[in-house]
């Protein structure tokens, strides 16, 4: 989005921030710090892309048992957990800086409880046939003229 | 393929099953001959052979369509006058554990979420008052093409799932491309998840099942192992427009006997309609996925109603189905106005003709072949009593104009009188009333002693008036029916297809307009025909008025009993009150507390304007695309305008104004719906 790439880098951390249900003052901190922690990591490109992956690099152990997830998906259904617990209280800080997500965090973020259904296990349906009767045929064993099978 | 025998599928002496068929249609066979040996002595001597023959030949269909129903419901009357049971399956033990374990799945198209998810939520909460619940999980598999209406679903299932019982899953998914409609839905289901589950219970988006009658669905499944369906007849409730009470009324005093008389000769070969009905999901995956007909729609292509098709593919397969009207606590909706039920029954009525090409196809059982006779029969029926009328007028307004010739060339002594056997006439039209009637009353009967204990609530007057009433109104609204129905036999064979439209289930009246709409010609019909038949063929004028009468009043009656005011009116003058107005089931009841609670969280923001604006929406609705599958391919241009607009809206406050496909190709795009997320904190 155009909009997004005129604005100054520490704007759109900062936004990035409070989409994770952090307020403008705390928004603030948190963005000085990734600006220091980060600044390397961050491609003024594709900025929101690099926070991701930043969120990403710190959670990817909480899915070390998913199967057949993707990363996009896997960053969505956490976000969307860690708004649903308050995260930015039980985790102030911890989700942009090098110290270990919470416990009481990492305990809440049940996957499951967002699981939407269960596993794909393919199976094969075929498609029946319905073909019509060949009806002189039917008439003739009918009258015995020809053999059934 | 050839289908089994029955005896090997169920628990009765196939001699038994034969002597029910053989009474049925045998009764059936014998009354439609002698009326017609009645019919071709009282056709007018003088007519021209063709016309009798047409005439006998319509005569004989149309009887003969009466003449099974009547029959039918004797059999059914007698069935549940003896408190039979329906016999060739094993009951189990309500006590029976549950080994197995089973998928409720609610199809959905467009539908109101809110109702959908409250109904979910009822039957979940009826369910863990068995205490059964873990043998059970809830898939809703949203086939909704709306995009508004696919992040409702979103928002309303997240609210759902935190109110659902503990034990039971609620699972929701996005199909991206709704190949084979409802039926293509279902398939889809048992290709990705069917391998865990032993059964499905397919219901429809209004449905209600009591967790008591499911659990004993499951039961039976799991004492009758060559079971593939298990249809519970369903109930019509929650009406409250006059149209949508008399169906109920309806439903609820007549319906018993016909499903029972459908159950005396079907036994295990009986019927499936598509909702309220358990699946052995192995016979299904085995027997039912459905092929594309040859050649063009309406006759070729996908099949359109794919339930009749999928019972006898099952029934082809190996497996018994069976319909059991002793399955209470299993309801349905019904259509709030008469345009609402023409509208249903334009889809099913082509469903059902294509289902002539069906009928003659290898392989099927006999009874599954009568099933489709009797669905193409329910909408060709319309045209055929049409055709009779017509062509019974046409003789009638032929001897006004042209009298008959009493002497003809040749001189001889006497006139020569055309005979017309007037009396055989009446009799005919009185035994076809009675055939069509007495079934009703009958059906009172049953519910009247059904109902001893609820006498408080409908009385015998009450209930008694009730009948008369409805019989009056079927009178009045049948043409009206009959029109309809002509008509969409007419655009089928014209080769005109449907569309899939979503189904009315609002209270909301017929206006002025609408009912013009659709019943003008009906009007225009009735107000010729009468004045014709008044100068042309008055002999017949006050035979023709129930008729001409129901047609010139279709505007009116549309409308009348459209109003949910009419409805309450004749419910507080005791007219079609059954007792589950009254005393609501609770499951409806909570159904209705859900309702309120889910609507009470309903979003003020729609779509991609709510997934800007709440971020747990937007980051759920990205974490579920992954199940929906791969995302449709949209043009460029559609791309980049919706791309356009999001930007503006967020940036200017600019309206959206999305179409369809460019807010469906955002919703589609997780790094634009993130990066619009992200965004909405930049807008100060």
């Amino acid at each position: 989005m155009v909009a997004l790439k005129i604005q100054s880098v520490n704007d759109v951390v900062a936004a990035y921030v409070q989409s994770f249900g952090y307020s403008d003052a705390e928004a603030q901190v948190l963005t000085a710090g990734i600006m220091q922690n980060y600044a390397e990591k961050l491609n003024s490109d594709d900025l929101l892309s690099s926070l991701n992956e930043i969120v990403y690099q710190k959670i990817k152990p909480l899915f070390a048992h998913a199967k057949n997830s993707e990363k996009t998906q896997n960053l969505a259904l956490f976000k969307a957990l860690f708004l649903m617990h308050d995260g930015a209280k039980i985790c102030p800080t911890q989700l942009f800086d090098d110290k270990p997500l919470p416990a009481q965090l990492v305990e809440k973020i049940n996957f499951d409880e967002l699981k939407n259904a269960p596993l794909i296990k393919r199976s094969q349906m075929e498609a029946q046939k319905i073909e019509p009767i060949e009806f002189w045929k039917t008439l003739g064993q009918l009258l015995g003229l020809v053999k059934k099978g | 393929m050839a289908f089994s025998d029955t005896e090997n599928l169920i628990n009765l002496n196939p001699e038994r099953v034969r002597h029910r068929r053989i009474k049925v249609f045998g009764l059936m066979f014998v009354s439609t001959l002698l009326a017609t040996l009645k019919w071709v002595s009282s056709i007018p001597t003088d007519s021209f052979w063709l016309t009798k023959f047409l005439m006998t030949c319509l005569f004989i269909l149309t009887f003969g369509w009466i003449a099974l129903f009547f029959w039918s419901s004797i059999f059914g009357f007698i069935e549940l006058m003896s408190r039979r049971k329906v016999p060739g399956i094993n009951w189990a033990p309500k006590d029976a554990p549950l080994t197995t374990k089973t998928a409720i799945l609610m199809p959905v198209y467009n539908e109101s979420s809110t109702n959908v998810f409250a109904n979910l939520l009822a039957m979940a909460q009826s369910l863990k008052n068995t205490g059964r619940e873990k043998a059970f999980d809830i898939f809703v598999l949203s086939d909704t093409t709306n995009p508004k209406v696919w992040v409702e679903e979103e928002k309303i299932w997240l609210e759902a799932k935190k109110q659902i019982p503990e034990g039971i899953n609620l699972y929701y998914r996005r199909r991206a491309k709704n190949t084979a409609r409802k039926s293509g839905n279902i398939e889809d289901f048992c290709t990705k998840w069917g391998a865990y589950y032993d059964f499905m219970i397919v219901l429809d988006a209004d449905s209600l099942l009591e967790g008591e009658t499911m659990v004993k669905m499951v039961q039976l499944m799991q004492v009758n192992p060559k079971t593939g369906i298990i249809q519970a007849p369903p109930m019509c409730l929650n009406g409250h427009s006059l149209f949508a009470r008399m169906q109920q009324f309806a439903g609820k005093v007549y319906g018993p006997i016909v499903s029972a008389g459908l159950a005396y000769w079907q036994v295990g070969d009986s019927n499936y309609w598509g909702h309220n009905a358990i699946i052995r999901v192995k016979a299904f995956m085995a027997c039912c996925g459905l092929p594309v007909l040859k050649g063009k729609a309406p006759f070729g292509g996908m099949i359109l109603s794919h339930d009749f098709v999928e019972a006898a593919l099952i029934r082809r397969g190996g497996w018994a189905a069976w319909l059991l009207p002793e399955l209470k606590g299993s309801y349905e909706e019904c259509p709030p106005t008469m345009i609402d039920f023409a509208i249903r029954d334009r889809r099913w009525c082509q469903g059902n003709m294509q289902h002539l090409k069906i009928l003659v196809s290898k392989g099927l059982h006999p009874v599954s072949r009568v099933h489709f006779t009797i669905g193409v029969m329910s909408y060709l029926s319309s045209p055929l009593w049409l055709a009779f009328l017509v062509i019974g007028t046409m003789i009638v307004l032929g001897r006004g104009i042209f009298p008959p010739v009493y002497f003809e060339e040749v001189r001889t002594l006497f006139p020569v009188w055309p005979i017309f056997d007037k009396l055989g006439t009446i009799t005919l039209f009185a035994l076809s009333m009675f055939m069509l009637i007495f079934p009703k009353f009958l059906g009172l009967i049953v519910f009247l002693r059904d109902n001893k204990n609820k006498r408080k609530i409908i009385g015998l007057w009450s209930a008694f008036k009730s009948v008369i009433a409805e019989i009056v109104m079927s009178v009045l609204t049948a043409p009206i029916m009959m029109m309809f129905q002509s008509k969409f036999v007419f655009d089928i064979f014209a080769g005109n297809s449907v569309s899939w439209n979503t189904q009315n289930r609002d209270d909301t009246g017929t206006s002025f307009k609408e009912a013009l709409a659709r019943h003008f010609s009906h009007t225009v019909l009735g107000i010729i025909s009468t004045i014709v038949i008044w100068f042309y063929a008055h002999s017949i004028f006050w035979w023709m008025l129930p008729i001409t009468i129901g047609l010139m009043l279709s505007i009116p009656i549309s409308m009348f009993t459209s109003r949910v005011k009419n409805g309450e009116w004749f419910k507080k003058h005791g007219f079609f009150i059954i007792p589950e107005e009254t005393n609501v089931p609770k499951i409806l009841r909570e159904a209705k507390i859900y309702l309120k609670k889910l609507q009470n969280l309903e979003p003020k923001q729609k779509g991609v304007a709510l997934l800007t604006e709440d971020n747990v929406m937007n980051a759920l609705h990205i974490a579920m695309l992954q199940v929906n599958g791969p995302a449709p391919d949209f043009s460029k241009e559609v791309m980049q305008n919706a791309e356009i607009k999001l930007e503006n809206y967020l940036t200017y406050g600019k309206e959206m104004d999305l179409s369809k496909d460019e807010e469906l190709s955002l919703l589609y795009n997780p790094k634009l719906l993130s990066q619009a997320n992200v965004m909405r904190y930049l807008k100060g």
